[in-house]
């Protein structure tokens, strides 16, 4: 494929041209004589305003008024709905989760993908064939494997049979049913569906690291540990920003699992906000609440996603 | 380069212990999709001496998962096609200029990947009712044009920031207009991003599940989740056949994944390198 | 390669602004668009084909969804003006796609002038009716009891337990046998509610049945009723070992399975479930009794109500072809198939139908007139059952006090 690329790209260029011409280091600073005609980004912009930016602006000022949904007509209420926010307990409760359940899935879906692409970034023979395999389950529909866990974790059912038949019998949960563990099973399934996704970025990130540092590395004498710590960390910043900030903003805006496992149950342990925000909009007879609830998320999303992208960005400026 | 020592075989016996962990969830659902109706109390773990292709046949035709599938292709098809021309238009000019306006574009982008599902749902179904588009796969390609727009903008974006600019600007001093050195020499370099690009949208066209049941409702027109979950909810507790079911709602989508694999991650590769 | 890429571009910019490609909306056309709810797929699918056959000139499409998706769907559908002809309305108040919710607003038509009306049975009326006129036609009526298989029952060397007491013995007696005698899916929310209505319909309207009014007028809470009384029996079935272990932990769906694979006895639930039981237990002989709540055999209610029920769009109600369907799903033909299919009691009477020897208890307690309806029915707004969902729950986790859970019910019937 990619020589078949390249005699592409080289028959477009000029004739007795044999190799491509290469810029030089520098080329960044000749923008101004390949000017890009700046109407490119039109249709993409007007696809994107059209059914995201505007609608959602739109949907955003149903939070000033008291639309139960249903109505035929509303009226403007100002900023009651976001009073009324404050005084929810439900709602804290359920931003408590979110933001716990944002947290965790950052942390330990990301640890995970990094041993993964570890792992399957060595010599070892299986390493094609694993690489498939861990990115699969994030191929698959989100209520597709919420449903399957959910089967999965039932009292009677394979996860705890599995334990039973290994002899940790002991260590078997009612994964879902009880309230103090729920949370952590949901973001189990999270970590399971999306470690593949975090570990095929940081594949790419440790496949950039180029051949001879690793060699020179070699020659220095230096351990697995210290080589990881001071050459391949640094070089994997990138990928760790992006893989960051997308855990982040899925975990923060976590809906489909939680909803087709425990909807929120039991007793409300599994909350999120998106959960919270669904129940207002067509169960309680709450649009317009909801939609307060639903700016709030988009603003929590927003900083907590902004501290973090500034603080890796410099972060990574550092360690370059 | 290190050849392979004992060290490395440890190693591949905890990769292939983890996979196996991995692939747990998967091997339940095979084998309860394989189980026969009749056989009941089974442990979940063994699969059945007698397996059976029964399930797959009858969820095939009671969950009318045929036209769903045409319908699924049209729209992830329709939606992929013009994600892929139009976002990578756009991230053209975004990576190549730096002033003040492409940054400001891009942020504009990269706010789209943070609005929650829920403000935007019901204004833009207001939106296609009064342009007559309910009903019609259309809204949904016009929708998740739109809605993975910013996404690919991203990818396409740091792709091309790390891509050598000789080819194009040879193209353009040869006096090739800007489209078509966009279309000639421009996309078929960003080949393997477009890889990424095509199998991430598909997999969240193909698996969106609340925007077509709300569009295309009441229209006979279902994609495949719509059908999938209107069948489990008619066969709650036969989980044979709902898993039979859902392996081949997932079928199609895992089989564009194994075609384009390598381009996955040849493609966040090329992303990273800026 | 740039043409091919272009071409659709073109093609969809094209339909966008003339609309020129596009199919028939939602409401448009000239063919009849039904919602139902995907448990009631097999029953509508026989009615509509039968409805066909008499009017093979129109054509039926209908679109089926569980009841999450069906309820937001429609309400969007509703306030954008695209709701299908025909559609799933609950009875009474409390959901949020009920007539007490649809009505006020003018979406749903006025059927007052129908012939089925004068056949609804006088208790179900105040669920199909508001203010004074009647909004949907009822299609099922169904009950919550215990569903269980016979033979599993005469395998313990019991019948049917009549009193509290012997309820509570028959939850020991099934223990020792290495079976629960319930099995409880409190995973799945809707389930949570029925235990608790199955016993409150006896513990709350046998001595009181003015109960919901006195409720409304303000005279009368949750706490310190007869719901007190209710959640403290549902704890203490669960204490005496009556459900499966983790009934947190157990789906509504591996509540059906443990039934018909006989690691329970039974389960309460309603009677629709009755065919879900029976489909996966295959020729065991089921049965359906009221669960006892006190030690007088005869105070013993059951809840009882119309359940399917749809509503005529209030837009499609000068459509010849949408009236026509409304009347049929109220004649006796399209009742029975429905009721037939779907293993269930017609909500209109009908003297003749031959019923499911399982579902004798619900129709004896029905003409005997001890039946109450589904509490959810009479409560002012959906927060009051959601709020029920979750203190169920949490009293099962030990997380809340019968009393706390009272008082946050109380305070969700009082919430706007």
């Amino acid at each position: 494929m990619e020589t078949a690329m390249a005699t592409q790209a080289q028959s477009a260029t000029p004739a007795g041209s044999k190799s491509p011409p290469r810029s030089p280091k520098g080329g960044r600073g000749r923008s101004g004589r390949t000017a890009v005609p700046w109407w490119f980004v039109l249709p993409a912009l007007a696809f994107f305003a059209f059914a995201a930016l505007v609608p959602s602006a739109r949907g955003a000022l149903y939070s000033f008024t008291d639309w139960d949904g249903l109505a035929r007509d509303y009226a403007f209420v100002g900023l009651d709905q976001y009073r009324a926010l404050f005084s929810d307990g439900n709602a804290r409760s359920a931003l408590g989760h979110t933001l716990l359940i944002a947290f965790a899935v950052t942390v330990v879906q990301n640890a995970v993908g990094l041993l993964l692409a570890l792992g399957v970034n060595s010599r070892i023979k299986s390493r094609n064939v694993l690489r498939v395999f861990f990115f699969a389950p994030a191929v698959i529909t989100p209520v597709v494997t919420a449903y399957l866990w959910k089967y999965l974790y039932s009292p009677q059912g394979a996860i705890n049979a599995a334990l039973d038949s290994v002899g940790l019998g002991a260590v078997g949960q009612d994964w879902l049913g009880d309230s103090d563990i729920a949370l952590w099973s949901v973001v189990a399934v999270i970590v399971w569906q999306f470690s593949g996704y975090s570990m095929v970025i940081f594949l790419a990130g440790l496949q950039s690291i180029p051949q001879e540092i690793y060699e020179a590395s070699d020659m220095d004498g230096a351990g697995p540990f210290r080589r990881f710590w001071h050459i391949v960390r640094p070089m994997l910043a990138p990928a760790l920003t992006i893989n960051l900030m997308l855990s982040l903003i899925g975990g923060l805006k976590l809906f489909d699992q939680v909803w087709v496992m425990t909807q929120g149950g039991p007793g409300g342990a599994t909350d999120t906000l998106s959960t919270v925000i669904y129940r207002e909009a067509f169960q309680f007879n709450a649009f317009a609440y909801s939609t307060a609830m639903a700016v709030v998320l988009t603003l929590f999303v927003i900083v907590l996603s902004g501290v973090q992208y500034g603080y890796l960005g410099r972060q990574e400026k550092r360690n370059s | 380069m290190k050849r392979y020592t004992w060290r490395t075989g440890v190693l591949e016996a905890v990769m292939i212990a983890a996979a196996l962990v991995f692939a747990f969830p998967i091997y339940i659902l095979a084998v309860q999709a394989f189980r026969p109706a009749t056989e009941t109390g089974a442990s979940p773990l063994v699969p059945s001496a007698r397996p059976t292709l029964d399930n797959f046949v009858q969820a095939w035709q009671q969950a009318g998962l045929g036209p769903a599938i045409l319908n699924s292709a049209l729209v992830t098809v329709g939606s992929v096609v013009l994600l892929v021309v139009l976002s990578s238009l756009a991230a053209y000019p975004i990576a190549r200029s730096t002033r003040g306006w492409s940054r400001a574009v891009f942020a504009l982008f990269m706010l789209g990947l943070l609005l929650p599902f829920q403000l935007a749902l019901i204004p833009l179904y207001q939106t296609m009712r009064d342009l007559g588009l309910l009903g019609n796969p259309l809204a949904l390609v016009i929708f998740y044009t739109g809605l993975q727009m910013p996404f690919s903008v991203f990818l396409y974006t740091g792709f091309l920031r790390g891509l050598d600019r000789g080819y194009e600007e040879a193209a353009m001093m040869d006096g090739a207009g800007p489209l078509r050195a966009f279309f000639s020499v421009v996309l078929p370099l960003l080949r393997p991003i477009t890889g990424t690009v095509v199998i991430l949208n598909v997999i969240f066209v193909w698996n969106d599940f609340l925007t077509p049941l709300l569009y295309l409702s009441g229209s006979g027109n279902q994609t495949i989740p719509v059908a999938l979950f209107g069948f489990v909810g008619q066969y709650v507790s036969q989980w044979p056949l709902v898993f039979a079911g859902l392996i081949i709602g997932s079928i199609p989508v895992l089989t564009v994944y194994f075609a384009m694999q390598k381009r996955v991650i040849q493609g966040f590769a090329g992303g990273l390198k800026g | 390669m740039s043409r091919r890429i272009l071409a659709p571009l073109t093609c969809l910019a094209a339909a966008a602004a003339l609309t020129a490609c596009s199919a028939d909306g939602g409401d448009g056309g000239d063919g009849l668009t039904v919602t139902a709810n995907s448990t009631d797929r097999v029953p509508m699918d026989a009615v509509v084909a039968a409805f066909q056959e008499a009017n093979p000139d129109t054509e039926v499409t209908v679109t089926y969804a569980d009841t999450d998706q069906l309820q937001s769907t429609l309400r969007t559908q509703l306030s954008s003006g695209t709701a299908p002809d025909v559609f799933t309305v609950w009875p009474g108040n409390g959901n949020p796609a009920a007539v007490e919710l649809l009505a006020p607003s003018g979406y749903l038509a006025d059927l007052s002038d129908m012939e089925f009306t004068s056949r609804i049975p006088e208790g179900d009326r105040p669920v199909t009716e508001y203010e004074g006129a009647t909004y949907v036609v009822p299609v099922t009526y169904s009950g919550i009891g215990v569903i269980y298989g016979k033979e599993a029952l005469a395998d313990l060397g019991a019948e049917e337990p009549t009193t509290w007491s012997e309820l509570i013995d028959l939850c020991g007696t099934a223990r020792d046998e290495g079976v629960s005698l319930l099995a409880l899916g409190n995973q799945t929310p809707w389930v949570t509610q029925l235990v608790t209505y199955a016993l409150a319909g006896t513990t709350v309207y046998a001595d009181n049945p003015e109960f919901d009014e006195q409720m409304a007028a303000g005279e009368a809470a949750f706490a310190d009723s007869g719901w007190q009384t209710a959640m403290e029996k549902y704890l203490e079935m669960e204490e005496e070992g009556c459900f499966n272990e983790d009934p947190l932990g157990t789906s509504y769906e591996a509540s059906v399975s443990n039934v018909a694979q006989g690691d329970a006895v039974g389960l309460v639930q309603v009677a629709t479930t009755l065919s879900q039981v029976q489909s996966e237990a295959g020729d065991t002989e089921l049965g359906m009794f009221a669960l006892p709540a006190t030690d007088d055999a005869d105070q013993t209610l059951m809840p009882g109500s119309v359940s399917a029920a749809y509503g005529l769009n209030a837009e499609s109600a000068d459509s010849a072809q949408a009236t026509a369907f409304v009347e049929f799903l109220a004649s006796p033909e399209a009742q029975d198939i429905y009721a037939t299919e779907g293993g269930t009691l017609t909500a209109l009477p009908d003297e003749d139908r031959e019923i499911d020897p399982a579902l004798t208890t619900l129709t004896e307690f029905q003409t005997e007139g001890r039946t109450v309806p589904f509490m959810d029915q009479r409560w002012p707004n959906p927060r009051v059952q959601q709020a029920h969902f979750t203190v169920v729950q949490q009293l099962f986790a030990g997380d809340v006090t019968v009393e706390e859970a009272l008082t946050e019910m109380d305070e969700a019937y009082e919430a706007e």
